[in-house]
C-alpha cells in the first residue's frame, strides 16, 4: 500500500461559455495540470473522468486533441459527486498499487442545458409531482429555520460570506460581494430561497495528477498526500426521516475521521457542497465543527470566515464559486492543494496544513442524497 | 391509442389516491405482508425483505405539515409559482405531492393535512395530469 499524492492541480475559471465545447474545455485544464506537476503526458497511466450532464466517452474526448489515447479511461457518473467519484477511484487503484499515476478530471458544461433548474430524472415520483433540487434543498431550509429559529436574515448571511471570500478567488464564476439585503431582495427561485441562495450554473473543468509515494519524491517537493478518502450511497428511508441531519454526511464524516484518525479539531479548512445557502449550515454540524443547532452561531462569530477558526469554502463555494456539477469535486481538491501549497494568494488560509473536501448530491427519492464523497488532504 | 387519450385521465403517478363515493381522499401505499414495511408509493419489491408479497393499503387520515415549499422557478411545463411538500402519515409514510397554497404561502409546520386529488400541470399538448394534492386543514379562529 502506497499513500496517494497530488502532484499537480488546476482548473478553468468557472463561467458562461456556451460557445466553447466541452473537449475544449478539458483539454488545456489536463496540460496545465501536467505542467504543474512537471511531467510528461506519457508517465500517466489511467485517466479518471467525473461528468454528469457531459455525455459518453468524455475523458476520451477530452484527451484525443492532446493525443493522450491507448491508456485506460474511466468515466465516472454520480451526480455532482461525479468528480469526487473519480477522484477516489484513482486514489485507490493508487493506493493498491496498480497504477503510478493518474489524471483526474472533473468536467461538465450547464449551459448546454438551457440555464434555470437542473433536469430531474422523470422516472422518480418525486420529480413526477413537481420536486426540483431547489425546492428539496428548500423544504431542508423551511424545517431547519423552523426547528432552531434561524431567520431570512442569517441564512442569507451564508451567501455574504461565500461572496466575500468568492470575490477574493480569480476562478470564482462571481466577484462581487453582496449585503444581506440583496440576498434576500433577489428573484425568488424556491422559498426561502432568492436566486442568490442558489449555485448558479456554469461550465469549468478541473483536474489533479495524483501519484504513488515513490513517484511523488522523484518529482517534487510539495506534495500533498491524500490522507483518507470515502464514498458512499445514501441509505434508502422510505418513512420518516429527519431532514435537518443530511444522513449520508453525517455517516461519511465519521467513516472519514475513522480512516484518518482524526477529528473536526484537526482540519484547519474545509471546502463543502454548500449547493444552496441551507446547506453549508447543515454541514458544519455534520462534520463537527459546531454542536447541532449551533451552525448560525458559528457563521456569525465569523469562525469559518477567513481568519477564523475553521474557514468553510475559502473559494467562495459552490455558491459563488459556482457549480459545474462534475467539475466540482476536482475543484475543490484543487482549492485544498493550493491552500496547502500556500498559493491561495488573497483568499490563503494562513498555516492551513489539513483541509477537507466534501461532494455530495443526486436528488432520489427516499435518500437523503444519492452519492458523497469526501477528502482529507495534507501538506 | 386515441382512445386512451381521449378518456383516460392520465395520472402522474398511478395507484397514489383513491378518491371514497363521499369525495374525500386517501393515499395509497404498499404493505409488505412478510415484514409489515409500508412504502409510498408501492413498491414492486419490499427493499426491507425482498418479499414481492406486497397489498395495496388506503392511508389514514392525519397527515403532517412535515415542510414545505413555494416553487418560483420551475422546469419547463410547470406553471410557477406552485406549493410542493412532504406531508407524514402516522403510519410512517412521508409522501412528497403539490400543497394548495389557498392559505397564503406563510403556512405553520406539523399543521393538519387533507388529502385531495387534482390536476397537477398539463402536459405539451394541453392534457391535464393527475395526482394527489395536499391542503392545510384551518380550523375557525386558528389564524395567528
Amino acid at each position: 500500500m502506497t499513500r496517494p499524492a497530488i502532484i499537480g492541480a488546476a482548473m478553468s475559471r468557472f463561467a458562461k461559455r456556451p460557445e466553447v465545447t466541452v473537449q475544449d474545455l478539458g483539454w488545456p485544464v489536463v496540460l496545465d495540470a501536467l505542467r504543474d506537476a512537471g511531467i510528461d503526458r506519457k508517465d500517466v497511466n489511467a485517466v479518471y473522468t467525473g461528468s454528469a450532464f457531459s455525455g459518453r466517452l468524455v475523458g476520451q474526448r477530452v484527451l484525443r486533441p492532446i493525443g493522450m489515447t491507448g491508456i485506460p479511461v474511466i468515466n465516472c457518473e454520480n451526480a455532482c459527486s461525479s468528480g469526487a467519484t473519480a477522484f477516489r477511484e484513482a486514489c485507490m487503484a493508487i493506493r493498491h498499487g496498480e497504477i503510478d499515476v493518474a489524471v483526474v478530471l472533473g468536467i461538465d458544461k450547464l449551459t448546454s442545458l438551457g440555464g434555470g433548474v437542473l433536469p430531474g430524472q422523470a422516472e422518480d415520483w418525486e420529480v413526477a409531482v413537481g420536486l426540483t433540487m431547489p425546492a428539496l434543498y428548500a423544504m431542508r431550509a423551511k424545517r431547519y429555520m423552523h426547528d432552531h429559529g434561524v431567520t431570512a436574515e442569517q441564512l442569507a448571511m451564508v451567501a455574504v460570506k461565500a461572496h466575500r471570500h468568492g470575490a477574493l478567488n480569480p476562478y470564482a464564476q462571481f466577484n462581487n460581494e453582496v449585503t444581506v439585503q440583496q440576498v434576500l431582495q433577489s428573484k425568488p427561485v424556491a422559498d426561502p430561497f432568492t436566486v442568490i441562495q442558489c449555485c448558479p450554473t456554469g461550465d469549468g473543468a478541473a483536474a489533479v495528477v495524483v501519484c504513488s509515494e515513490q513517484f511523488a519524491r522523484r518529482v517534487t517537493r510539495k506534495p500533498v498526500w491524500s490522507v483518507a478518502t470515502e464514498l458512499t450511497s445514501g441509505i434508502y428511508m422510505p418513512g420518516f426521516r429527519d431532514m435537518t441531519t443530511p444522513e449520508i454526511t453525517v455517516r461519511g464524516a465519521k467513516e472519514i475521521y475513522e480512516l484518518a484518525g482524526m477529528g473536526p479539531d484537526d482540519i484547519d479548512m474545509a471546502e463543502v457542497h454548500d449547493a444552496f445557502t441551507i446547506a453549508e449550515l447543515l454541514y458544519y454540524e455534520a462534520f463537527g465543527f459546531c454542536a447541532p443547532g449551533e451552525a448560525v452561531s458559528l457563521l456569525e462569530r465569523g469562525e469559518t470566515s477567513l481568519g477564523g477558526r475553521i474557514p468553510v469554502n475559502p473559494s467562495g463555494g459552490l455558491l459563488c464559486k459556482g457549480h459545474p456539477v462534475g467539475a466540482t469535486g476536482i475543484a475543490q481538491v484543487v482549492e485544498a492543494v493550493w491552500q496547502l501549497r500556500g498559493e491561495a494568494d488573497k483568499r490563503q488560509v494562513q498555516g492551513a496544513r489539513t483541509a477537507l473536501t466534501h461532494c455530495t448530491g443526486g436528488g432520489i427519492a427516499g435518500l437523503d442524497h444519492g452519492a458523497c464523497s469526501i477528502n482529507i488532504l495534507a501538506a | 391509442m386515441t382512445t386512451s387519450e381521449t378518456h383516460d385521465p392520465a395520472w402522474a403517478l398511478p395507484d397514489s389516491v383513491e378518491q371514497q363515493p363521499d369525495g374525500s381522499c386517501a393515499i395509497l401505499c404498499g404493505k409488505c405482508q412478510e415484514c409489515a414495511t409500508v412504502v409510498f408509493p408501492k413498491p414492486p419489491i419490499c427493499p426491507t425483505c425482498l418479499s414481492t408479497d406486497i397489498e395495496v393499503r388506503r392511508v389514514s387520515e392525519g397527515g403532517r405539515l412535515y415542510t414545505y415549499s413555494v416553487v418560483h422557478a420551475a422546469r419547463a411545463g410547470w406553471q410557477a409559482p406552485f406549493g410542493i411538500a412532504y406531508v407524514d402519515f402516522p403510519e410512517g409514510v412521508r409522501v412528497c405531492g403539490p400543497l394548495n397554497l389557498t392559505q397564503g404561502a406563510d403556512i405553520p409546520l406539523d399543521s393538519p393535512v387533507r388529502v385531495l386529488a387534482g390536476t397537477l400541470r398539463t402536459d405539451a399538448s394541453g392534457k391535464p395530469i393527475l395526482s394527489h394534492r395536499f391542503e392545510v386543514i384551518t380550523t375557525p379562529g386558528s389564524h395567528s
